[in-house]
């Protein structure tokens, strides 16, 4: 019962690295060094690298259920857990996909109020980017890929400007190496959680790659796009901790944005409006991602209406999302949110891999006894 | 059976009355008598489309003095016409006759005839082309006859698979149409898509390729051209040797061709004459005029609406001394001069030449000056806005440039309501637009999405001729090489 997708629909495969790379830069970016600071000092950028590895055997693990049932996560659970339990686990995982994206749409929102326009209303900032997401969800996947391809262009000036701050560097700032806990490192990990959120997506988009019969060198780009996110957090990381010493990068919220600020050029100040504005295509891929995910997973378990379904959701995050507006309710929703993320990255993903390969055993030998 | 075929004859008989009272009753339609030796003929034309001359000299002369026959099929024999139709059709009668056919009878008004073409030739001469002016490469553009423009095409590609397609379209012009492409090259599927949507068009009148163009086009809704139009045979000669396909309609200078993607709107003949890297240069010029004319005054109302903090110290001085007594918000003021310039254009457009250029004096120097030193507007914004409509002529393509003119004003809307964030916003919407739209079934932004490494070869930058061995991967060509790759390329050492 594999799941066929029309060959106009899909897309390449290099595509695919556009996709997850997208997906896991978007609004953690900004302000994830100063939550690992806390946990591991200036040691986590160790935890970065501990944490992508965990996310690529979690990719890893992913791409191996996706290719035994020729399918996406609807079929996965449908073969797992039959029809009512399966169907029942995709809606939660629709549920899921709404939440980050109100999160990241949130994000975005509280970041422009707060650095360009605190006169400008939430309704005005949400409903503008939630009409942009609709022109780009209601083409598809193959528009939503192009807009995580055309954004991953965009967004190089973003961090070419991180070279700037590099002027003021103080690279003693790194030393003394190692000088923290195994247990602090991976604590430090877990607070990065929102950053990787997205990657369950590949559930649902690994269908829409085309794959030729000779080659299927789908896999080889998911594990690029993996090893290019822990790249760029790796530097962003070390960039900041180079420029700020721990007390002062304590005081910072978006440390990010504040590198920004560094940049000079002649003819502009004030980078990081610049940066701000540009922002909007890092978080697109995200949002346009996740509810398109909520939605297909919809269409597939009640098979209605994919560009009604995507109306709904749209008009219902910008309306859940007003209750968020604040700074302070913000941090709890994404505190949860997070927690969310790394319950389901860690420990439910990992949970259907295992309990794949025992029903696989399962079902062999049910088959020999009869 | 004999009641049938003669209530068939009777009809017949009417219709053929119907015909030949309908073309007697227009003033130009002539049918005289003329006696041969052997027997008596009637001969039957348009005056207006017949060429009188040819028919006296090569049809009747001849017929009058040397002329033997007494049928039909014998005058046929001893006219030197390479085209000479019998036919007892009435419809086909008609037709021809309308097209500047003459007809030859026995009998007057009888069913059968001999028709013979004698159309008048009052076409223009070939001459440079007006709208697509280059310094170097031939000066030849298309003119107003379908089969002179085919000429200049044949001419430049003597092929034996150089294919025309010919349909009428058009209930009332009966236009003709040519679809042209080289066989063995052009993909199928594209070619049967432009038959499908040419042949499906219904329509009173189709006058020029233009109409066409908007009824094939794939979104019909879009402000983006899906389908180039040139007037450049040597352009449609090098389109349609990469596979790409033509379309030509007699009694337009223009042809169409697609399938295209949008960095094709931005390239002018020049970029192949000059060597590449001037020519990349000179594309990149234009590239950045582009998005200069489309974003320069949207940045401008953005950053002194919103965000003034952009601006260096230096800078915002002079800005704000620029505009010290203008009683117009940033919006309003650049609304107000975009809204000139395109009023200027328009004029321009339409009045007579010479008008014209009183017109370029009166907009440039009078309202420019006077309407600054008013406090209408300041001096700034009055040079973005000239250097805006300046640098969207820099498009080679018309439609296209008519686009990028047009396409400022909700940018320029959205960042007057909401800054960058709108202009971000509107730039979004624009993309997600583009990477929708299709040209005849195929990407229209294709270079860079979907990315194809080896079409970007002709895309921001023109690699020299050595680099361009392969087609258009966009056309899906069956012969993808332009050339034979086998030759192996080699390097040469130094002092070798």
């Amino acid at each position: 019962m594999a799941l066929e997708i029309q060959e106009n629909r899909q897309v390449s495969p290099y595509v695919l690295f556009f996709i997850i790379y997208g997906i896991q830069t978007g609004i953690g970016v900004i302000n994830y060094q100063r939550p690992i600071t806390n946990s591991a000092g200036y040691d986590a950028w160790l935890s970065i690298l501990i944490m992508g590895f965990i996310i690529f055997v979690v990719m890893w693990m992913l791409t191996k259920l996706l290719e035994e049932h020729q399918g996406d996560l609807i079929t996965i659970h449908h073969h797992l857990f039959g029809k009512w339990i399966g169907g029942f686990l995709s809606f939660l995982f629709s549920l899921y996909f709404l939440t980050m994206s109100i999160t990241v749409l949130n994000t975005y929102v509280l970041l422009v109020q707060v650095w360009m326009f605190p006169q400008m209303s939430y309704w005005e900032i949400a409903t503008l980017l939630s009409i942009v997401a609709y022109a780009y969800i209601s083409g598809g996947l193959r528009s939503i890929a192009g807009i995580a391809f055309l954004s991953s262009i965009y967004s190089i000036p973003l961090i070419l400007a991180l070279i700037a701050p590099l002027n003021y560097a103080h690279f003693d700032n790194l030393l003394p190496l190692v000088n923290h806990s195994v247990p602090a490192l991976i604590n430090a990990g877990k607070q990065m959680s929102l950053n990787y959120e997205g990657i369950s997506i590949l559930l649902l988009v690994y269908p829409f790659i085309k794959k030729t019969e000779s080659r299927d060198n789908r896999k080889q780009w998911v594990f690029y796009a993996t090893s290019m996110t822990t790249v760029v957090y790796l530097v962003v990381y070390l960039v900041t901790i180079v420029y700020f010493n721990p007390q002062e990068l304590d005081q910072y919220l978006w440390p990010t944005m504040s590198l920004w600020k560094i940049v000079d050029l002649p003819f502009m100040e004030r980078f990081e409006y610049i940066g701000i504005t540009i922002w909007i295509f890092v978080i697109l891929p995200n949002i346009c991602l996740t509810l398109w995910g909520a939605s297909r997973i919809i269409k597939r378990l009640f098979s209605l209406n994919q560009r009604i379904i995507v109306g709904c959701l749209i008009i219902f995050i910008v309306l859940f999302g007003y209750l968020l507006s604040n700074q302070v309710e913000l941090d709890i929703w994404n505190k949860y949110q997070s927690l969310l993320g790394l319950g389901v990255m860690l420990m439910y993903l990992p949970f259907l891999y295992f309990y794949n390969l025992v029903h696989r055993k399962m079902r062999k030998s049910h088959a020999k006894q009869r | 059976m004999k009641w049938f075929s003669k209530s068939q004859q009777s009809m017949r008989e009417k219709q053929l009355e119907n015909i030949y009272t309908m073309l007697e009753g227009s003033g130009d339609y002539i049918s005289k008598k003329h006696q041969l030796k052997k027997t008596a003929i009637y001969c039957s034309f348009i005056r207006t489309i017949v060429d009188t001359d040819m028919l006296q000299r090569d049809i009747l002369t001849p017929l009058i003095q040397q002329s033997e026959g007494t049928t039909l099929e014998e005058l046929r024999t001893s006219l030197p016409f390479e085209e000479v139709i019998l036919t007892d059709d009435v419809n086909t009668i008609k037709e021809k006759v309308l097209q500047g056919h003459v007809l030859i009878q026995l009998e007057k008004n009888s069913e059968q005839g001999l028709l013979l073409d004698v159309k008048a030739k009052n076409d223009r001469q070939v001459s440079p082309p007006e709208v697509e002016y280059n310094v170097l490469g031939p000066n030849e553009s298309f003119i107003e006859s379908l089969d002179v423009n085919i000429y200049l095409l044949r001419k430049r590609l003597p092929l034996p698979n150089f294919k025309i397609k010919e349909v009428t379209v058009g209930k009332l012009t009966k236009t003709r149409t040519a679809i042209i492409y080289i066989d063995g090259l052009a993909n199928e599927e594209n070619v049967n898509t432009v038959m499908q949507r040419v042949t499906a068009i219904e329509y009173d009148q189709i006058i020029d390729v233009s109409f066409i163009s908007q009824m094939i086009e794939d979104d019909h809704n879009s402000a983006f051209p899906q389908l180039v139009d040139t007037e450049r045979p040597d352009r449609v000669a090098s389109s349609l040797s990469e596979g790409k396909i033509a379309i030509l309609v007699d009694g337009s200078p223009f042809a169409l061709m697609g399938p295209t993607t949008i960095v094709e709107f931005f390239s002018a003949f020049d970029d192949y004459t000059l060597n590449w890297y001037i020519a990349s240069a000179f594309r990149l010029i234009r590239l950045m005029s582009v998005a200069f004319s489309v974003l320069a005054t949207p940045l401008y109302v953005a950053t002194l609406t919103f965000h003034y903090q952009l601006i260096p110290k230096n800078l915002l001085a002079t800005l704000i001394s620029s505009r010290m007594g203008i009683p117009f918000p940033p919006l309003a003021e650049a609304f107000l001069m975009e809204f000139t310039i395109e009023v200027l254009r328009e004029a321009g457009v339409r009045l007579p030449t010479k008008v014209g250029q009183t017109i370029g004096i009166v907009g440039g120097i009078v309202i420019g000056t006077a309407s600054v030193q008013a406090n209408l507007t300041s001096n700034v914004l009055l040079i973005l806005v000239a250097m805006a409509a300046l640098a969207s002529f820099t498009t080679p393509n018309y439609r296209m440039n008519n686009t990028v003119r047009l396409i400022r004003f909700p940018f320029l809307l959205f960042a007057g309501l909401w800054g960058m964030y709108g202009i971000a916003c509107c730039f979004a919407i624009v993309v997600a637009h583009l990477l929708r739209l299709e040209s005849l079934g195929r990407p229209y932004i294709e270079p860079f999405f979907p990315l194809r490494i080896k079409d970007l070869k002709d895309a921001f930058f023109r690699l020299p001729f050595s680099k361009q061995k392969l087609r258009p991967m966009l056309l899906r060509p069956q012969d993808p090489g332009r050339v034979n790759t086998q030759r192996a390329s080699k390097k040469h050492d130094i002092d070798d």
